[in-house]
């Protein structure tokens, strides 16, 4: 037995409160404390002897990459039980306390339950109730207005994962996501030496293949809070022997799991992998054979103007190697070479001097860079021990199978997250992560992939008039927020304005100077309160027909099926999309119903992994089908493929030459970095991170889960104490760009110097302010060479705290 | 003879709450009660640790009715609400518990809540398994190892739902179950052992 638990002397009632956390003192799980009665909800029993009971089935949200799809018991018209669904693969049959909430938060106080219009000023969150006809006649007129007078490009629509809308922002034509600039840091520098198709990082192989490895080091990745279904393939490595290092400033609930936590200071990312990278160097721990073959590392770059040699005149660097090849040093002709010559024997390390050009070979390159990173200095710049540092590269080089795994918090909301990417994957590609199918090693976003690269089948698109389609945003505008973006018109769904950017309060002076914004939202999220006009959605668990929407994720098709009709008032996307291409002169476009969707779908789908899938297999099934020929773990780049310009992993990027980052060099946070001066005025790096409770705005709402939490601003006690604060103190947290006021909690799980809060939550929880408000939006000017643009930097933050 | 019985893997919970969340769906359990529940283990707050930056640790214990062998709630029941039942399950007859409490002064786990006032619950109509009864104020309750589920062969719903596979369901007087197994094989124990109270709820690392 454990000595936590023979050492228990007793279980105390008081320490059963306290142990059960903040919101046990104060919302009182045991005992009367707080409660109210409400006469007459006691049905009597007599009354459940006979109750009309039935089984709907439908997927999740899936903003937190899970894709549960649940068995929901309906009774008397109402949800009573929300279970894991029967799947082929029982792995599969998941649901975390998100989905079990649905019971309370499908029916919660905060839903939108009619069309509303607004008659404050925008932002006041004041509004009359209006019709249906009303609120879409009105948009349609706002958009036909905007674009006669704007152009089409000055409507942006804000899509959201968890909205099912369809067809809408072809509909309107305008600008889809502009700048996004979340979950896309790391893979603006990942995903281009491979190719990624997604670009945001997606691992080389599926969170299953981790109890094949021996060496698992995850960086800054909270996934059994974020990606909670992923937990029991976390274990199953961890109890087949794999080593599982989760690097990370905080002791989040994935370092707690973890074989090892090592900490480290927040935003250095790029300076970890760096040093590893020297240490695989120095130490010729790497792949020599692997390099040669399979990447860009023996390629010739000149010296001169950083550009790699080609057998013919360059006009394009994304020029496809096999019409213009680049060129190696054959060590056996002792000649330069096509790389793709047959036979060829590229030299790795290597400089020669042609028709008086300095050349050198892109890992010669590589070698001089990294002089500038010795382990010694990462260890300084990331606080981890040098010795440390050491030892686990040698694990990570010489113990694998290995893997490296980073996710979309932690280093990745950082200004300099692109050269982290780019050092991640250059890394795993020392050690010879990619392409050999060997299980067991791989690199990425594990939780990324999980979903959205593997296991994800095609459906058919169905076709609307050539001339619905998006607008690009503006080549001049680097954030949607800034003049050249042109944008007048916001549809904004999911809670957008609270989660697309940072720095709240220009968000919504922005949002004020708008001529009109719609939010289509199921509950009534901060957003919705800068709204003109309000359109109240159904939940995924409400539909108008009996069939719904599909999914081709996880490994299934999957269907959402009608479980409740549609409550209040709110109607579902797809009528939504409906009702508005009628107004906005395509109401043949669109299929007449959901179910003629899905049909097509389906039938004429071209993927291989569902031609055959029939409604009516899905109907027999509940909803939950397998797609066809799933490998049992998927891999990607199988046999040495990639879609690259040379088809090898190229690592050395040629369109970055002009910004010093044609091979990662370190760069800074922007704001978190260790010498700033304005450290002074702001001391502490505030992290906002996703917990098991939320999926950034959504559930916030839940009752059932805010028993569990309530929002806290956590730190370290010695920084408490330095500021006089006790826990359960309401604080203030300020910069220069705002503030936001609620309790502290103290606790060693936060690294000194720092503070975290949950993220996404709701103006109307917090003692005042949103945690957006002091978030940075700095904009890296390497962000428009990157395929995803500039990535937005929320945790590279500065604050200072002091009691409210 | 029959012995049901939760084992409960903590190097794999995770501590977050799915369990008492789908007993609370399950049972119709109301607002501001739990008959399962998480601990931090020495900890005030869930995100609190043991230690001091960066040396530290934490641990979860989720803890519901231990259905006890020798169940001190039973022995202090006056009314013999609390039954021990075929299945090896303590269980309440709700009808015959008079609201006096004893059984929740015994309990050396506190497994046990109260309705001191009319229930409330979120939303407002009752949730759950159509067989759970409704429970009046007045009476205790607590875990009853799904005893509707299990009676008709499925296991708790907190097994159900549990994300890591922590929790192992089934027949301690089956050698052959999954339970007996773990048990045979793993570094298990029960809590407070020193009570006599004899849990067959395990818990193992």
């Amino acid at each position: 037995m454990s000595e936590a638990i023979g050492s228990q002397s007793g279980l105390t009632r008081r320490s059963f409160i306290k142990a059960a956390g903040v919101a046990a003192g104060a919302l009182g799980l045991v005992g009367a404390a707080g409660m109210t009665t409400a006469d007459g909800w006691l049905a009597p029993t007599e009354a459940h002897a006979a109750p009309e009971e039935h089984c709907g089935y439908t997927f999740h949200y899936r903003h937190c990459q899970c894709n549960c799809h649940l068995k929901c018991t309906v009774r008397d018209g109402r949800m009573v039980l929300v279970e894991p669904n029967d799947w082929p693969d029982k792995r599969n049959e998941t649901i975390c306390l998100k989905g079990i909430s649905e019971i309370q938060h499908t029916y919660s106080e905060e839903r939108l339950q009619v069309p509303l219009k607004r008659v404050g000023e925008r932002g006041t969150g004041e509004f009359v109730e209006i019709t249906w006809d009303e609120a879409l006649d009105t948009i349609a007129d706002k958009v036909k207005e905007t674009q006669e007078k704007y152009g089409v490009g000055a409507i942006a629509i804000q899509t959201a994962v968890d909205s099912l809308t369809t067809f809408l922002p072809q509909l309107l034509k305008g600008q889809e996501k502009p700048h996004r600039g979340i979950d896309i840091g790391m893979g603006n520098g990942f995903s281009p030496a491979l190719a990624e198709s997604g670009q945001q990082g997606a691992s080389s192989n599926e969170v299953t293949d981790w109890k094949n490895a021996k060496t698992i080091l995850n960086v800054g990745c909270n996934m059994l809070e974020t990606c909670m279904v992923t937990a029991q393939y976390f274990f199953e490595a961890k109890e087949a022997g794999a080593e599982i290092i989760t690097l990370d400033p905080n002791f989040c609930t994935t370092a707690e799991k973890s074989s090892r936590w090592i900490p480290m200071v927040a935003g250095t990312d790029p300076a970890l992998y760096l040093g590893m990278i020297s240490l695989i160097l120095d130490n010729e721990w790497y792949n020599a054979p692997y390099l040669k073959a399979n990447t860009s590392m023996p390629f010739l770059v000149k010296r001169s103007d950083g550009s790699l040699l080609r057998k013919g005149p360059v006009d394009d660097v994304k020029q496809a190697g096999s019409d213009n090849p680049f060129m190696v040093w054959d060590e056996s002709a002792g000649a330069l070479a096509a790389y793709n010559e047959a036979d060829v024997d590229p030299v790795l390390d290597f400089e020669t001097c042609i028709d008086g050009e300095e050349y050198a070979t892109v890992f010669k390159l590589l070698r001089e860079n990294q002089s500038q990173y010795p382990s010694s200095w990462a260890a300084e710049i990331t606080g981890i021990d040098e010795s440390v540092l050491i030892e686990i590269t040698d694990k990570y080089a010489n113990n694998g199978p290995s893997i490296l795994s980073f996710g979309f918090g932690g280093g990745e909301k950082f200004y300099n997250a692109d050269v982290a990417g780019h050092a991640a994957v250059l890394l795993a590609t020392l050690v010879g992560s990619f392409g050999t199918d060997i299980p067991g090693w791989g690199a990425g976003a594990y939780v990324n992939a999980y979903q959205k690269i593997f296991g994800a089948g095609k459906l058919a698109s169905w076709p609307l008039p050539s001339e619905c389609k998006t607008a690009p945003a503006p080549k001049a505008s680097v954030d949607y927020r800034d003049e050249e973006s042109g944008i007048r018109f916001m549809w904004v769904q999911n809670g957008a304005f609270q989660q697309i950017a940072g720095n709240q309060n220009r968000t919504n002076e922005w949002a004020k100077s708008l001529d009109f914004v719609v939010v289509q939202d199921i509950w009534h999220t901060p957003s919705v309160d800068w709204a003109d006009i309000v359109l109240p959605v159904c939940s995924h668990f409400e539909v108008d027909e009996e069939i719904g929407f599909l999914r081709a994720l996880r490994g299934h098709v999957l269907l959402q099926q009608k479980v409740l009709d549609p409550l209040f008032e709110s109607k579902t996307d797809f009528w939504i999309d409906r009702e508005m291409a009628k107004r906005l002169g395509y109401g043949d476009a669109l299929p007449k119903s959901q179910e003629e969707l899905a049909r097509f779908q389906l039938d004429k789908a071209t993927d291989k992994a569902i031609v055959g899938i029939t409604l009516d297999d899905l109907l027999a099934n509940n909803g939950v089908v397998a797609l066809k020929n799933q490998p049992d773990i998927a891999r990607s780049y199988s046999g040495q493929t990639y879609k690259t310009t040379s088809g090898k992993i190229d690592l050395y990027y040629e369109n970055l030459v002009s910004y010093g980052q044609a091979l990662p060099q370190y760069e800074a946070p922007n704001e978190a970095y260790e010498d700033n001066s304005l450290r002074d005025e702001y001391p502490l790096v505030m992290t906002q991170r996703r917990s098991k409770y939320f999926i950034h705005q959504n559930f916030m709402d839940a009752t059932w889960l805010r028993q569990h939490y309530e929002p806290t601003l956590e730190m370290n006690p010695s920084d408490m104490a330095a500021r006089g604060l006790e826990s359960g103190d309401v604080v203030e947290a300020f910069n220069d760009r705002g503030s936001f006021q609620c309790a502290c909690v103290a606790t060693e799980a936060v690294r000194p110097g720092t503070a975290a809060i949950v993220e996404g939550i709701w103006d109307k929880y917090m003692d005042a302010g949103n945690v957006q408000n002091v978030t940075n939006d700095a904009v890296n000017p390497r962000g428009k060479a990157l395929a995803k643009g500039r990535v937005t930097p929320f945790n590279d933050t500065l604050i200072e705290v002091k009691k409210a | 003879m029959t012995r049901l019985a939760i084992a409960i893997n903590l190097d794999r919970c995770t501590g977050c709450n799915t369990c008492a969340m789908a007993c609370k769906m399950q049972n119709n359990v109301p607002m501001g009660m739990a008959w399962n529940r998480v601990l931090n283990e020495d900890c005030e707050f869930e995100v609190g640790v043991r230690g001091v930056y960066p040396n530290i640790s934490r641990s979860h214990l989720p803890v519901a009715c231990q259905h006890c062998e020798n169940p001190a709630c039973m022995r202090v029941c006056p009314t013999g609400a609390t039954y021990k039942d075929e299945k090896g399950r303590v269980e309440i007859d709700y009808g015959k518990c008079i609201g006096c409490r004893m059984c929740m002064a015994a309990c050396p786990y506190n497994a046990r809540v109260f309705n001191w006032n009319e229930p409330v619950r979120d939303p407002d109509f009752n949730y759950g398994d159509k067989d759970v009864p409704v429970r009046p104020k007045g009476v205790a309750e607590k875990c009853t190892l799904c005893k509707e589920r299990t009676d008709r062969g499925d296991e708790p719903m907190c097994v159900r739902c549990c994300l890591s596979k922590a929790r192992v369901f089934g027949d301690l007087d089956d050698p052959e179950s999954e339970i007996s197994t773990v048990l045979r094989e793993r570094n298990a124990g029960v809590l407070l052992e020193e009570q006599g109270t004899r849990p067959q709820v395990h818990y193992f690392n």
